[in-house]
C-alpha cells in the first residue's frame, strides 16, 4: 500500500513544481487500477478536469499524511487513494490445499531432510578454507580423502573419524588468575568439536612438513599416518593430558 | 718538506710493535658467502608430486579388491562391465592410452563399460575398415568417455584382426606445443622433431613387436649406429628390425629414416589402426609455439609428423588397409576450424581467424562424426553397481540435523543411491565418478 502512494506522492509534488495550466497528460495517470475506480475517480477527480490546482495537490499530500500515520480514510480523497492502493479481488492469489494435500503436509511435519555434508568433514573444510574460498578447500579435502581411500580401501570418513578420536585430546588446561602470587592451572573437558579442533590443527600442523607441494597430497599423508599411529600429534596429547592430571587438585565436579 | 713526510711514514716504530694477540679479529674483505644461509631441510612423505600424478605414479591399484571381470571382445553386450585382456593391456600401456585423472588407480585393472556409444561405434568403424572413407571423429562433452572409446575400439581391434598395427598419437598437441627440440631438413623441405620421433617410434615398436617381426622390408637400406653397420635387405630383414637398431630417428641433423618407416607401412598389407586422440590440440592452434630462424612462425604442416597427420587425413598419404580414429579433448577449447571442416556453416566476419589449410585437408578427408552419448540409466545403474562392488562407492547413513528435535531414521539403500547420482551425474561417467568418489 505504502509504495503506491509514495509513488503517487512523488507525482504529485513533481506536479506542483511545473505550472501546468494545461489537462494532465494521460500518461501520468496511467495506473491499471484507476480503470476499475472509474466511478470514483469522475466523482473525486474527473478525467475532464480542466486543471489541477495548488489546493488538489495539498489536499492529497494531506490524505496521504494521515493515511500513512494509520488514521482511517475519513473523506473522498483518503477513501479513493485507499480504494487506489488495494488489491483488486481478482487479481489476490490465495492457495487453499484441500484435504489430501492437508494430510500430506501433516505426514511430513515431523521428518527431518537430512543435511548435504558431513559435519567432521565442514570441520575440516573450514578451518582449512582461506579468504572465503571454501569450495577450493573442498576440493581440498576431497581430493585427501579419495588418497586415504585409495591407500586404506576404506571409507574415508570413517576413517577421519576413528584418526579424531584417537588423536584429540579430552582435557585441556586453563590458567586462572587467584589475586595473588600464584596463578592457578584448572583443567577441564572439551567438547567433541573443541577435541576435533586440537586434532586438525596439529594434522594441518605436521601435514606441512612434507614434502609434496600439493595440499591435498600432504594432508592426506597425514591422515594416513595419523590413523596408523604415527604422528607427531600424539606427543601433544599425552603432554596435554599429562598437564592436566598434574593439575587434577584443581578440577571442578 | 716530501722527505720530511716520508721519514715521518717510514718510521719502523709500527714495524717493531709487538704482534697483536685476541681482540677483534681482521674482518674479511668482499661479499658474504652462503656459508651464513640455512641448510635444507629434507622433508619426509611419500611423494613430491602433485595429486594428479601422484594418484597415478603411487600404484595405489595394487591395494585395490580383487573383482572378478569379463574380458572386452566383441561379444559383449551392453552394460557389461569389462577388463582388457593382459596382451592387450600391456600394448595400450605402452602407448598411452590410459591417461591421467582416467581414476584408473581405483580399481585392481583398467576397466570400462560396454555402453551404446562402443556398440554404435564399432559396427560403423569396423564395417569399412579398409577403405578411404574410413575416418571417424569423436565429439562430445567434457569427460563422457571419448579416450576411453578410443581405447575400446583399440582393444576391440585385436578381436578384430590380430594381425593389427596400432599406430597411436595419445596427445597430438605436443607437436606444436614446444615442448621438443626440432631441426630442418632442407631436402624435405620440413622441420623434424628428433625426440618426439624417437619416442613414437619407441612405443610403436614395442606395442606392435610381434607383428611388426612378421613384416619383411620391402627396400634395401642402409645406416650405422653405435660404431655398426647394419645392410638390410628387402624380403629379409623385418621391419623390427630396422626400428629396434636404427637411431637415425633421435639423429640431431636431418635424416630420412621416418620417410622410409611411412613407406614401409604403405608397402605392407597388414591392417592398421590409426588412433589420433587430442586431434583438435592441432585444429584449434594450428600455427606452432616454434619459430623459423628468421624468428617467423611456423605452421604444423611444416613439421614432418604434423605433415605426416595431415597427410593421412586429406588423402595424400594412403596407407592401405587401415582406419583413422580422431577425438577430440575438451582441454583444448572449442576448435572452430575443425567444426567447419566437418561441415558447419561460417561467416565472412571470422575468415581472418580460421585456418584455410587445416579446413581443406578436413574438407577433403570426409570425416564423419560420431557424437559420444552420456551413459543411460540402466548403464549408469551397472557402473554404479560395480562401484558398490568393489568398494568405491560408499554407503553411509543420512546425517540429520542433531539441533531439531524430530528425526526419523531412515535406512540408505543402493536404488535410492542410483537414481540420485545418475540425477547429479546426467550419466557422464567422469562426472559420476567425482559425485562417488571425490565429492565430500
Amino acid at each position: 500500500m505504502s509504495l503506491t502512494m509514495i509513488r503517487f506522492g512523488s507525482l504529485i509534488n513533481s506536479l506542483r513544481t511545473v505550472a501546468r495550466p494545461t489537462l494532465i497528460p494521460i500518461k501520468h495517470i496511467s495506473y491499471s487500477t484507476i480503470k476499475y475506480n472509474n466511478k470514483l475517480i469522475n466523482q473525486v477527480y474527473p478525467i475532464n478536469k480542466e486543471e489541477i490546482t495548488e489546493k488538489d495537490v495539498d489536499d492529497w499530500l494531506l490524505a496521504l499524511k494521515r493515511l500513512r500515520d494509520g488514521h482511517s480514510p475519513d473523506n473522498e480523497t483518503e477513501v479513493y487513494i485507499k480504494e487506489l492502493t488495494e488489491t483488486e479481488d481478482h487479481l489476490k492469489q490465495e492457495f487453499i490445499p484441500n484435504e489430501q494435500q492437508i494430510l500430506e503436509q501433516e505426514k511430513f511435519l515431523t521428518t527431518q531432510v537430512p543435511i548435504e555434508t558431513i559435519p567432521v568433514v565442514d570441520q575440516l573444510v573450514n578451518l582449512i578454507m582461506r579468504d572465503g574460498k571454501k569450495s577450493k578447500a573442498r576440493r581440498i579435502v576431497s581430493r585427501a580423502l579419495y588418497i586415504v581411500y585409495l591407500r586404506l580401501r576404506k571409507d574415508p570418513v570413517v576413517v577421519l573419524k576413528d584418526t579424531l578420536e584417537q588423536l584429540s585430546p579430552l582435557l585441556a588446561t586453563k590458567t586462572e588468575k587467584t589475586g595473588t602470587a600464584k596463578n592457578r592451572i584448572v583443567p577441564y573437558p572439551l567438547s567433541e568439536k573443541q577435541r576435533y579442533r586440537y586434532a586438525f590443527l596439529w594434522m594441518l600442523d605436521s601435514a606441512s612438513k612434507k614434502k609434496s607441494s600439493d595440499y591435498s597430497v600432504r594432508l592426506a599423508e597425514e591422515i594416513i599416518n595419523s590413523y596408523e599411529g604415527k604422528s607427531s600429534g600424539y606427543e601433544k596429547r599425552a603432554q596435554m593430558h599429562k598437564t592436566a592430571t598434574a593439575q587434577r587438585a584443581y578440577v571442578r565436579l | 718538506m716530501l722527505k720530511i713526510w716520508s721519514r715521518g711514514i717510514s718510521t719502523s716504530r709500527v714495524m717493531s710493535a709487538p704482534k697483536h694477540v685476541g681482540g677483534k679479529s681482521k674482518v674479511k674483505q668482499g661479499f658474504k658467502g652462503n656459508s651464513s644461509a640455512k641448510e635444507k631441510v629434507k622433508k619426509s612423505g611419500m611423494t613430491h608430486l602433485k595429486f594428479k600424478d601422484a594418484v597415478r605414479e603411487l600404484k595405489f591399484e595394487k591395494f585395490a579388491s580383487k573383482v572378478e571381470l569379463p574380458i572386452l571382445k566383441s561379444e559383449s553386450t551392453n552394460g557389461d562391465v569389462v577388463k582388457y585382456s593382459k596382451t592387450v593391456k600391456s600394448k595400450l600401456e605402452q602407448l598411452g592410452s590410459f591417461k591421467k585423472y582416467q581414476h584408473h588407480e581405483a580399481f585392481e585393472e583398467p576397466i570400462s563399460l560396454v555402453s551404446n556409444n562402443l556398440i554404435n561405434l564399432k559396427t560403423e568403424f569396423f564395417k569399412n575398415f579398409g577403405k578411404d572413407s574410413n575416418k571417424f571423429i569423436l565429439k562430445g562433452e567434457h569427460r563422457v568417455g571419448k579416450s576411453t572409446l578410443l581405447t575400446q575400439i583399440q582393444a576391440l581391434s585385436k578381436t578384430q584382426f590380430p594381425q593389427v598395427l596400432y599406430l597411436h598419437f595419445s596427445d597430438v598437441g605436443k607437436i606444436r606445443d614446444g615442448s621438443n627440440d626440432y631441426i630442418f631438413n632442407k631436402r624435405l623441405g620440413l622441420y623434424q622433431q628428433p625426440m618426439f620421433t624417437k619416442r613414437f617410434i619407441n612405443d610403436f615398436r614395442i606395442a606392435n613387436k610381434e607383428v611388426l617381426k612378421t613384416i619383411k622390408l620391402s627396400k634395401d637400406i642402409k645406416f650405422t649406429a653405435n660404431k655398426v653397420h647394419y645392410d638390410y635387405k628387402a624380403g629379409e630383414n623385418t621391419l623390427y628390425e630396422f626400428l629396434r637398431n636404427c637411431k637415425d630417428f633421435n639423429l640431431k641433423e636431418a635424416t630420412s629414416s621416418f620417410q622410409f618407416f611411412i613407406e614401409e607401412l604403405k608397402a605392407t598389407s597388414v591392417p592398421k589402426l590409426i588412433t589420433i586422440d587430442n586431434f583438435n590440440a592441432v585444429t584449434t592452434k594450428p600455427i606452432t609455439e616454434y619459430k623459423t630462424t628468421d624468428f617467423e612462425p611456423t605452421h604444423v604442416t611444416e613439421f614432418e609428423m604434423g605433415k605426416f597427420i595431415y597427410n593421412l587425413i586429406d588423402n595424400t598419404l594412403v596407407l592401405p588397409n587401415s582406419g583413422i580414429l580422431l577425438s577430440e579433448s575438451s582441454d583444448y577449447g572449442k576448435s572452430r576450424n575443425l567444426d567447419i571442416g566437418l561441415g558447419a556453416d561460417y561467416n565472412a566476419y571470422e575468415l581472418n581467424a580460421l585456418d584455410s589449410i587445416t579446413i581443406e585437408t578436413l574438407l577433403k578427408g570426409k570425416i564423419n562424426v560420431f557424437q559420444v552419448e552420456n551413459f543411460n540409466k540402466a548403464e549408469t545403474s551397472k557402473l554404479l553397481e560395480f562401484y558398490n562392488k568393489c568398494g568405491v562407492l560408499q554407503l553411509r547413513d543420512y546425517v540429520y540435523n542433531q539441533r531439531l528435535p524430530t528425526q526419523v531414521e531412515q535406512g540408505i539403500d543402493l536404488s535410492q543411491l542410483i537414481e540420485l547420482n545418475y540425477v547429479k551425474s546426467g550419466g557422464n561417467p567422469g562426472l559420476l565418478f567425482r559425485h562417488v568418489a571425490l565429492n565430500y
